[in-house]
This record gives structure tokens, sequence and C-alpha cells, in this order.
């Protein structure tokens, strides 16, 4: 009699009809869930297509790693890189950051004592962005980005094309694809920002529709990319 | 003359109003796939999206068949109903019923979770999933493959391509 009721469980989920399996595969831990995208290709392409679309947009960032540079108008690498040290590293929570002037942030440096906050249209011009340990730059003199990955030192130089002012993010979401993606917010003042802010926090597949903003042609966009699948390779 | 029209144009739907009314005292005889009938208050049994749609288009009057429903897990399901039609029940005591009602082995929770997706109780549905996903969580690709008894259809070289695209999701 036992056996007949394992028998009965075990061939439980491949039962249900796809919208249960979906219910139940939403509530695991995202790590868990693409894990589970090697079980079968039925189990794959349900994941693919119709988990993690709902999951990523049920989840928002709670935070994102800035650093502040003060740049010379000649900038090179090396004082670039010198410059990347804890005190001008930031942790800001963007749930926190309601007040629409103002980002809190706590400095890396002081360990998380110190809150301060920013004014961010009088520090927007060195604030630029990073993202898993990959570093973007702006370089105004020869109007290039700069993605820099301070472990391998290796960098991936993007022109811009705008003419008006405007600043870029680093975006990745491991879910969607192992690509990063460097997304441009044009005209960087104040509304720029929050407007961008808004669109983090109510997760990264509203963020992806900033992507038109994408600041490279087909090419460069697929040499970045071949050199971001090494880096994240690795 | 065309007052009185106008008034007989209002009658009709308050005439449909009164009844309308008048029919939520009334119980519904639902029929499980076992031929059993359920004589349940209308009020419990609308918490199914199905069948408060039959009621809605007046398709409630005689029995209604469930074919996809046998008895022991409609009996099951109209009892969570029937506890969670009193809203001001605390939520306390509701939970404390709830996470009794889901203690149950998987073939019962298979058979509720089919029952709560083709009579669309949402919060049912959901606790049952929730269930089935604490129950998920934490395996690996191949015990997942082992207890649910899925066939690996991938080739070795497939199977380690998306291993190898999703890698941060397989590191310990």
């Amino acid at each position: 009699m036992g056996s007949i009721s394992i028998q009965k469980d075990a061939c439980f989920v491949p039962k249900l009809c796809p919208y249960v399996l979906v219910q139940i595969l939403c509530r695991l831990p995202e790590k868990d869930l693409i894990q589970y995208k090697c079980v079968s290709k039925d189990w794959y392409s349900l994941i693919s297509e119709t988990c993690v679309p709902i999951v990523s947009t049920n989840t928002s960032l709670c935070g994102l790693y800035f650093h502040t540079l003060v740049l010379s108008d000649d900038m090179s690498r090396s004082h670039i890189y010198s410059s990347y040290d804890a005190k001008n590293r930031y942790f800001a929570e963007l749930s926190k950051s309601g007040d629409r002037q103002v980002l809190e942030y706590v400095s890396l440096e002081s360990g998380g004592d110190e809150i301060g906050e920013v004014e961010i249209d009088k520090h927007a011009k060195n604030l630029l962005d990073s993202c898993n340990g990959l570093l973007l730059f702006r370089k105004p003199s020869t109007r290039q980005y700069d993605v820099f990955n301070p472990t391998t030192k290796e960098s991936v130089t993007i022109p811009y094309s705008y003419d008006s002012y405007c600043d870029a993010a680093l975006a990745f979401d491991p879910c969607k694809s192992i690509h990063f993606k460097v997304i441009c917010i044009p005209n960087f003042h104040l509304d720029g920002w929050t407007c961008f802010l808004q669109k983090l926090k109510s997760g990264f597949d509203t963020l992806c529709i900033l992507i038109p903003f994408i600041l490279m042609g087909p090419v460069q966009l697929r040499s970045l990319f071949t050199w971001m699948a090494c880096c994240t390779g690795c | 003359a065309i007052q009185s029209s106008r008034f007989s144009c209002v009658g009709f739907p308050l005439a449909y109003i009164f009844l309308a009314c008048k029919k939520k005292s009334m119980a519904l005889k639902l029929k499980s796939s076992d031929n059993k009938i359920f004589e349940v208050e209308e009020l419990v049994a609308v918490q199914s999206e199905t069948i408060k749609s039959l009621v809605e288009d007046g398709c409630a009057n005689n029995v209604i068949p469930l074919p996809n429903v046998d008895s022991k897990t409609l009996e099951l399901v109209l009892d969570w109903c029937k506890n969670h039609v009193d809203v001001k029940l605390d939520e306390e005591k509701l939970k404390e019923y709830e996470d009794k009602f889901i203690e149950v082995d998987l073939a019962v929770l298979y058979d509720l979770l089919m029952a709560a997706n083709y009579l669309n109780i949402k919060d049912l549905l959901n606790r049952a999933s929730q269930k089935v996903a604490d129950m998920l969580k934490g395996k690996k690709p191949e015990q997942i493959r082992e207890t649910f008894n899925i066939v690996n259809d991938f080739s070795p070289e497939e199977e380690e391509e998306i291993r190898k695209e999703n890698l941060w999701a397989f590191e310990e």
C-alpha cells in the first residue's frame, strides 16, 4: 500500500498543468529556479519564457553601489584607477531615497557608520556606475565611455554619440542574460536621475526599456558582449 | 403614455435586482465527479470564481456538475471556503487553520491544486503552490527529476550549455 502512494507521488509534478506549475516555480528562490532550467526541455521553456519575466517584474533592486571620481581633463587610466578607493565608494539604498532632491548613501570606508546625503545634481558630474565589479568611466576629452574590469585590468571603449549631456550606467540581470548592458540616461539632471531611480525600483524589466538609449553600434555591441562573456565566464 | 413606458423600463431591472438579492440566501447544489451532491450556501460556493460566474450568468439554478473534482477533494475545498467566508475571523486563527489544512500528503495536495485551479480559488491555489514550492526548495535538478519522475530530454552537451550560461546559479 505504501509503495502505491509513493508511485502516485512520484509522477505528481509532470501531471500538473503549466499554469499551476508556474505558480509553484515562481515561489522558489531565484537560484533554485534557474537551476531547474536543466531539469527537462519543458521546464526550460516554462522557466525561461514565463517564470523569469514574472519573477523579474516582482523583484526590485534594493540599492546600488556607486563611486565618485574627480577627473582631470586629460585623465589617464592610472589616474582614474588610483582614485577608485574606499573613500569614494558608496552604497545607496533606493528604498530610502524617497526625497527627490537627495540620495542617501553610506560611505563604504566608514563601514556604514556615517550616513550622508548627496545632492545629486551637484555631484552628478563625477558619478558613474559600477556593477558586479565592473566599472564604467566617462572620458569627456575623447568622448568615450570606458568599461573597466579592475581584476583583469581589461577595458572596452564605447564612443558616445549623444551631443547633449548625458550619463550612463551598467545594467546586469543574471536571470535574463549573462551580458552586461550599458544604458544611457539623457539629460542627466535631477529629473533624469529621479526617473532612473524609479525605473530601478520597479525592477530590471522596466530598466531594459531604457535600452533604446544604448550608445553603441551593432559591431561594438557584439565585441563588448563577447568581452563581457569572457569576463563573467571566469 | 411616455411616462408610463419609462416606468416599465425601470421596472425590469428593479425586479431583477430583487431576485438577485433573494437568491443570495439560497443554497447551491454541486455534483462531484463521483456523482455525490453537495448542498452549500451560495456565499461559500462563490469563493470559487468559476462557480461565481455560473451564478452571475444564471446557470446555477439546477445542480452544478463539477466533473474534474472528486467528492473527497470537494469536501476539503468546501471546508476551506467555509472558513474563508467570514472575513471577520482573526488572522491568527485563519493562519492556524490554513497551516493545518495544508499538512496533507502529496497526492491530496495534487488534487487540491488541480481543484483550486479548476474552480479558480486564488487563495487556496496560492497556499497549495507555496506548500509544493517549500518542498522543492534547495533540491538539485537531479533530485527534482528523481523525485518527480521527470525524464531528462537534454543531451549532455545541451545540459552543459545551460549550466554554463547560468553559472552563478549552480555555484555553491
